[in-house]
């Protein structure tokens, strides 16, 4: 028993370290209202990003890499550019998504499901999901340079999806660096944002949905 | 005449030869990446299929773009048999697991199976389509170059 309980504590110790130490109170509200100002102030966003998909199953990873474009307004653009091609554009309350074969146009209004996984994409960008109170349960760490808030979704069609989000925020810009998204079965998916210019002019026409 | 006989005789060889292939093809490290577009009547979904096979199984994650997952399964080539697991909550009911599986079946037991409702064809460009010509589900795979 002794033995199991040493082996735990070592284990909570070792996942502490990994994201740094746990903050709670005024240090805490600090954090997500320094994260939420820069968030507010986002007028748009242009970025690189690699995306590596853990396969569980197959003990393997499938990594994609594309270009994200977000501006204020609920506008996003996340384009996969190898090695598939697919685009997703939500704005508004429409998005498009296109592959080579396809072309849909959704009313986000007619599928909950899906309102909320676009609402997540958006708001895990933009870093405003740590105010989310009703739909994510969060905690902050500080590792000196970086910041990490682990979301735990508080609904239950989410949490079949995701056990928990992981976003890392540089502190010096209170900006998010990476998303990690943790399911259930261990697949876990990996995006690093590299190359982040922000409130740059953006052309409205990658936000087309038609 | 008895050219031209041992002519049509030679083509017919090659092409049962080209139709005894199996639908997927795997890597010589037992990998195969496929985009994949399933169609149910006017509506589709996009993923990714990504397999690996040994000696006795195929196992796999089929995922959409993003990489949210659908189901995984496992295939035993030996038994004929297949497992879905971890399958998202909209595809889990019975009958819709009861369909993936018949229609995964016949395209990994390709070309030993026969079928009345079910069909595979292979297009020019590569592609693979399986036609669930009961159901009109049709599932097409396009090989990804990584």
């Amino acid at each position: 028993m002794r033995f199991k309980l040493l082996i735990l504590s070592l284990l909570t110790v070792m996942s502490c370290s990994a994201q740094g130490r746990q903050v709670q109170g005024v240090a805490r509200d600090n954090m997500i209202n320094a994260i939420g100002r820069t968030a507010s102030s986002i007028r748009s966003l242009e970025c690189d990003f690699t995306q590596t998909k853990h396969l569980q199953m197959l003990n393997d990873n499938m990594v994609s890499r594309g270009q994200m474009y977000y501006k204020q307004g609920g506008k996003l653009r996340w384009e996969y550019l190898s090695p598939y091609n697919y685009i997703f554009v939500m704005n508004g309350n429409k998005v498009m998504l296109k592959s080579n074969k396809r072309k849909d146009i959704i009313d986000v209004r007619s599928s909950k499901l899906f309102n909320e996984i676009a609402g997540i994409m958006m708001n895990s960008i933009t870093g405003q999901c740590l105010s989310d109170y009703h739909n994510f349960a969060v905690i902050m760490y500080d590792n000196g340079d970086e910041w990490t808030a682990v979301l735990f979704p508080r609904k239950k069609d989410i949490r079949q999806m995701f056990q928990k989000i992981v976003l890392t925020f540089s502190q010096r810009r209170a900006m998010v660096t990476d998303v990690q998204m943790i399911e259930k079965s261990g697949d876990t998916t990996y995006i690093k944002l590299k190359n982040v210019k922000s409130n740059t002019p953006v052309n409205e026409k990658v936000f087309d949905v038609d | 005449m008895r050219k031209f006989l041992t002519l049509i005789s030679l083509l017919f060889m090659l092409s049962a030869a080209v139709h005894a292939q199996s639908a997927i093809s795997f890597g010589t490290d037992g990998r195969a990446q496929y985009s994949l577009l399933i169609q149910y009547k006017k509506a589709g979904i996009t993923g990714v299929c990504m397999m690996k096979k040994d000696s006795s199984n195929i196992v796999g994650s089929i995922v959409n773009e993003f990489g949210v997952k659908a189901f995984d399964f496992r295939y035993d080539t030996e038994k004929d048999h297949i497992k879905l697991i971890n399958v998202i909550s909209f595809l889990n009911k019975w009958y819709i697991k009861k369909t993936i599986k018949a229609d995964w079946r016949y395209l990994f037991s390709y070309p030993n199976k026969h079928s009345k409702s079910r069909a595979i064809y292979f297009s020019k460009d590569g592609e693979i389509t399986l036609d669930n010509i009961k159901q009109g589900i049709k599932y097409s795979f396009k090989k990804i170059e990584e």
